[in-house]
Formats: C-alpha cells, structure tokens, sequence
C-alpha cells in the first residue's frame, strides 16, 4: 500500500548518508532512521554519480525494509550543501504612490513584486527565498503599512543551486520512484533543529553545521535570516591533517580523531601519548611501539578548527557582532571544539543536539540535525498551507484554480 | 485559460527549482530499483487479485441474497409453516422433505432445492421466524389441462406447459380439465419434461381457465393437431390454423351430437366469449327447433365472420352438420 503521510528525509552528506523516515500530521512521528557510508561525493560534489546512486538506493531501502515499508514511500525530500549552493541578498524597492506618502498595500506588493523579479546568476536556481525585512528611506522595519515615507524596500536572501547539481541530485530519488517535494538548504534545516524558541531568540546568533566534506552556516540577526553560507573544509580534512602529520592510514586518522583528538592543545599533551594499537610491538631498531604524541594530534586538529572558524568569521564580516554560536553536524562532537569557537567569535557557543521532542529517541545526535530540521520546515510549511487553504474562501480557491489551468 | 491571468505588480517572478526541474520519477537500473520495480510489480498484481477475489466474494454473496436470504444456511426449528397459494398440503410436504418437528442443523439451501426439484412448485422460500418456527412459502403451478403419456399414466400440464403429477392436485378441479392432444414433450433446462412449441395451445387454455372455467367443464380434450411446431405470427390468419375442442356436452344442454368446436388461432378470445356468451345456448336451440332433422345427426360448431357488411364484420357462431364420407367412415362438412 502506498503510504501518501509518509516521507523520506534524505540527507546525503560526504561521509554518511541519513534516511530518516517521517509520518507527517499535525506533528512529527520518525518512523525509522538508517544511516549508511557514502560513495561517490566528495566536498558536496558529485564525482561518480552511478556509485552514489545505488549507496543512496539502498541506504533507503534498508530504511523502508527495517520499518516493513519496502516499496511504499514515493515522497522525498532532500538536503543541499556545498559549493553549488550560494546565497545573495536581494532587494526590491518601489517609491509610494499616495500622495501623502503613506504606505500601503499595493506598495509593498509592488516591492514584493520587484524583489520577487530579480534573477540569478545564469545556471543557477533558486532554491528557497527567506524574507528579511522591510526598510522604509533606510530604517529597518518589520511591516512598513501605514507608515511615512518615500522609498520602500523589501529585503530578501535568495538562495540558488546549479541547476545541473540540483539536477542530477533530483534524479537519485526520482530513480526510485520517489518524487522530490522539497529541497531545503543543510544550513536551514540545521539551525531549524537545533534553534527553538528560546531566551536566544532575539539575540545575533550563528549556527555552524560541521560535516565531513563541508560546513555550513547561517547568520540570524533580530530574528531574522541576515547570511547563509558554505565553506568546503569539514571533518574529512581533519582526518586528512591527522594522517599527514602522524604518518598514518586514513581509517587510524579517523580512529585517532574520534577517539584521542582535542581541539585546543594543553600543556600536559606535549609529554602524553596514545596508542591506536592494543598489542605494543618490541624493536631494537626502531619506534614500533604504535605511540603516537598528543600534542600534534590536538595542535593539528587546533589549526584545522581554527581555520575553519576563521573563515566562516571572515565571510559573516570581522565587524559583524555575534551574540550566540551553535555548534553541530558530526565534527561538533570534538572535545573543546565550543572553546576555539568561542575565542574565534568572541560569543558564547555551545554544542547542540536536535532538540525538538520527536527527534529525542532516535535522532539525538549533532549529525542528524539536518534530517531533523528538514522534517520540522516540512511540518512548518505544511501546517502554513493548510492554514493559508483554510483562510481562503471557496472562490478564492476556485478563482486561484482557474488562474492555473 | 478560462481567465486572464493577472499580471503581477512589480514584475513576473522568477520561478524556483519546482518549475524549472523536471522531474521524472521511474525506476532506474541500479540494484535496489529493479527489486523495488519487481516489488512495484507484484504489489500491482496483488491488488488487482485482491480486487478481483473481493468481486468474486461480493458477487457470490449478492447472489445468495437476491436467493431469498440465504446467508442463513443450517438451522434449527420446532415447528413448520407452510404457506401455498396451491394444493400441495403438510404432510406431503413433510414427507416428501423427510423432516420432523425439533430436528436440528436443518440446511435451508438443499431444502429449497429440494423442494423446486418438484415440477408442482415453481418457486420456493425457505427462512426462520422468530421462535424457531421453520416457514416455507410456495408457489405453485396452476393446472390448465390434463396429458396422458404413453404408458397410460396422466400428468397436469401447469400454466406455463410444465407437467407435473397429478397426485397432489385438487381432485375435484382435476376432473374439469381437459386432456391435450397432438403435443410434443420435452425435457427444459430444470430437467422438467414440458410442451413444446405450443405457445398458442398454452395461452388459450390459460384464457380459458381465468375466464371461462364453465365452458371448460363441457370439455373432454384440446387437440393442436392443426397447429404447426413452430407457429408464426404469418400463421394465425391462415383458415387451417385451428384449435379443435372435443365437447362432452350434459344431455340437458341438448347438444349430444356436437363433435368438436372449432377455435381459430387468430380470434380464439373473441370466438370463446361468443360462445360463453347467454344468447349462444338460446340461438342452438332455436336452431334445432327449426331444422329438428339435424338433431340427430352428427354435427361440430365453427365460427365464421360475416363480411356482408364490410364496415362492420360480424362474428357468427354456425352449428354446421357432419356427412358421412362414402365408404370411409369419415365424416365430411355436409
């Protein structure tokens, strides 16, 4: 039986693949998660997409299978990072027509309007438009109706993907039989798990999701979206350092940095080692003894961070004041990782987990906050159209009907 | 485009990736596809051979239903009712269905199965009442004639050419009705043996005995001898095509040489209520009285229509004498 309440949040990340399988209602129900290694992607570009195609299958399937629903969900719903996704702020002006120049509705329509026209770089697509503010002869306001004035304008951050990008990641679905119903940003969905209404709310707060091959961002100021953003440095370049400056395999890296690495570097690690091996090896000759030193470890993975943060400061602006940082994604589970950010952004920081009451059993953890996000814009934006369809008489939804034939 | 679209203020928005992606949602070929293609597959199959088997059930249930309610089908009773509209009677009935007062788990279905097997009923209704009172309604076949088979035993020819024995009928109506002659029997569908391709035959005994049951008691038999197999509507107003009744008169009518009377296939219905009618006695024997000869000679009834008057034609009723042919025995229109 086809399951129509029933959807597919698919977050393909470099490193791992989350299904997260949701029933939709008045409220939120995960029905089943499963998670899966990725092939084929890599910083958020698709490098073999035949390879990542059948990961992404059957992570899906192993989803429906463990939830005896194989073959019954079509709706899907995807992330997007990387590089492809870029955000620029857009603005739509219109001059007042009144003659005593108080605002009316026709104005801000006609600046909705205007903003709404404005087009994107060529190969690009717009994926979400989030409303900022209104600004009324250079002041900020949240509704300018009524008010005085000559030049109204209607801010926007527009959020576009490459069109061939978007494209070929549609298609992974769709060649399972299920139909893309949305696409949401990682950095959205991210900070829609893990920022709920809280004392926080009206402060200058920043929301960095640190996956393996990416890390995104986005800026809120009053409340509002101010930035979104993607920097192609993740967990993956840790892992990458690691190895390099402890002359070790990949997969020891990755054990090295899960298991003993630090993001701030102590006087105590400069003596301290660790070992990757149970069983120490005996040499006359040479080190076998699989004892790695603490200090670099922590002192590479210090710089790695470190960059990272800087960078994401110097795209929000050196001047930019933050009052709150959120730290997620699966990398945020670095020990003292809040600490270099906190220094970095001057601002108080945290770890966050998704913190919404549905995602509590199966999905508490930094790195299902994109999933977890996606299932909440879903809700949202579900419950605001059965509002706005409720709102609208029957022939408005007549008319509006006719209008689309 | 029932409507203009309105143009928006500000300019026409560019669209988002719903409307610039195309999305063809189908089954790909990698691994996991084409199992889930095959489980699409099977899952269509299933549904359809679900669909199909729940027609089957609904069907089959409807039937039962539309069979007198039917759903009930082992019961138990204390007592029977019977109600007829014929002369079939209890303790026939109880005999021939084998059943006695209290008898549990009784199958309602092979009851009425039963009891339609027998060609006196034509339909049958078995159900429970309320305080286990086992209730069976008949209908029954009303006789219109009388048949003697070969081997000398008589049936009763029902109103729709059914024979069926004579056992339980009334015995007194019995009596009255005549015998048909010059029929084809045959076996139909039921397994019922029936005359054949004698519509005509079965529409005029059936008129005969709603309408006119006392001419029928003067009746010794009904011939179709002069009635094709296949009788079509080209026939009827054809002169040979005819019904010849074979009188037996009371002594008292003063009729005891009447031989046969001839109904035409055509005007039967006119003809009977010409016969049937007061002033037909009175006209024979004023007939008699004024040719007192032809009183003993042997004679049949016909009737002709006089078309003297082509306006108007009128149907006449003749006592027509009978001549012996010469050295044949037969005898002739004189």
């Amino acid at each position: 039986m086809v399951q129509k309440n029933i959807v597919a949040l698919v977050d393909i990340g470099s490193a791992e693949t989350k299904v997260l399988l949701v029933r939709l209602a008045s409220q939120v129900e995960i029905i089943g998660v499963h998670t899966a290694p990725t092939e084929g992607l890599s910083k958020g570009e698709i490098t073999d997409i035949r390879r990542l195609m059948e990961r992404v299958h059957a992570t899906i399937s192993e989803a429906e299978k463990a939830c005896e629903l194989s073959g019954s969900v079509h709706r899907a719903c995807l992330s997007l990072s990387g590089m492809s996704l870029v955000g620029q702020q857009v603005k739509g002006t219109t001059c007042c027509e009144s003659e005593n120049e108080v605002v009316g509705e026709k104005d801000i329509e006609m600046a909705r309007g205007n903003a709404y026209s404005k087009r994107v770089a060529n190969g690009k697509v717009i994926v979400h438009r989030i409303k900022q503010s209104f600004t009324l002869d250079g002041k900020f306001m949240d509704n300018p109706e009524g008010r005085v004035g000559r030049e109204l304008a209607y801010n926007m951050w527009v959020m576009a993907a490459d069109k061939t990008y978007l494209t070929e990641l549609i298609q992974i679905p769709n060649q399972y039989g299920m139909r893309v119903e949305e696409v949401f940003a990682a950095s959205l969905a991210s900070a829609a798990a893990v920022e709920t209404r809280s004392a926080t709310t009206d402060k200058n707060r920043l929301v960095i999701d640190i996956g393996a091959g990416t890390t995104d961002y986005i800026l809120y100021q009053d409340g509002m979206v101010r930035m979104t953003g993607v920097i192609p440095v993740g967990g993956r370049h840790l892992t990458n350092d690691i190895s390099c400056a402890l002359c070790i395999s990949e997969a020891d890296a990755e054990t090295a940095k899960i298991k003993h690495a630090r993001a701030i570097v102590e006087d105590a690690d400069v003596e301290s080692t660790f070992g990757l091996s149970e069983e120490p090896v005996d040499s006359m000759l040479y080190d076998l003894s699989n004892r790695h030193s603490t200090f670099k470890l922590n002192f590479v993975t210090h710089l790695r961070v470190k960059e990272i943060f800087e960078l994401i400061r110097e795209k929000i602006g050196k001047d930019t004041p933050v009052g709150f940082v959120r730290l997620t994604g699966g990398t945020a589970h670095l020990p003292e990782i809040e600490r270099v950010a906190a220094e970095i952004f001057g601002a108080e920081t945290s770890v966050s987990f998704p913190e919404h009451a549905f995602a509590k059993k199966l999905c508490a953890d930094p790195k299902f906050s994109t999933v977890v996000g996606m299932a909440e814009l879903l809700l949202r934006r579900r419950l605001g159209a059965l509002r706005a369809r409720a709102e609208q008489s029957f022939w408005t939804r007549l008319k509006k009907t006719l209008f689309n034939l | 485009m029932f409507f203009r679209k309105r143009k928006s203020r500000g300019g026409e928005a560019v669209p988002d990736w719903r409307k610039v992606i195309r999305q063809d949602v189908k089954m790909g070929d990698t691994s996991v596809a084409e199992g889930r293609r095959r489980w699409e597959y099977f899952r269509v199959f299933f549904v359809l051979l679900s669909a199909f088997t729940m027609f089957i059930v609904i069907a089959l249930v409807a039937e039962r239903l539309a069979n007198g309610g039917e759903e009930e089908e082992r019961l138990s009773f204390a007592r029977l009712k019977l109600m007829t509209n014929g002369a079939i009677e209890e303790n026939w009935l109880r005999g021939f269905l084998n059943i006695r007062e209290a008898r549990s788990n009784v199958n309602v279905i092979s009851l009425r199965k039963k009891l339609e097997s027998y060609p006196q009923i034509r339909k049958a209704r078995v159900v429970r009442e309320g305080g286990n009172v086992l209730r069976i309604e008949l209908q029954e076949r009303a006789a219109i004639a009388r048949f003697r088979a070969e081997d000398g035993r008589i049936f009763n020819v029902g109103d729709d050419g059914i024979l069926f024995p004579a056992e339980t009928y009334f015995a007194t109506i019995q009596d009255t009705l005549p015998f048909v002659l010059d029929v084809e029997i045959a076996q139909d569908k039921n397994g019922f043996e029936s005359i054949v391709n004698a519509d005509l035959l079965l529409d005029f005994l059936n008129v005969v005995r709603r309408n006119y049951p006392k001419i029928r008691c003067n009746w010794e038999s009904v011939s179709a001898k002069d009635l094709p197999h296949k009788l079509l509507p080209m026939h009827f107003a054809q002169p040979w095509a005819v019904l010849r009744v074979k009188p037996s008169f009371p002594p008292e009518l003063g009729l005891p040489r009447v031989r046969e009377i001839v109904f035409s296939a055509q005007n039967f219905r006119k003809e009977l209520a010409l016969l049937a009618s007061a002033d037909s006695m009175k006209k024979i024997r004023e007939h008699y009285e004024r040719f007192p000869a032809e009183r003993e000679k042997i004679s049949k009834i016909v009737f002709i229509t006089n078309r003297k008057n082509t306006r108007r034609p009128v149907l006449e009723m003749r006592i027509i004498p009978l001549q012996e042919t010469r050295g044949s025995g037969r005898m002739r229109d004189s």
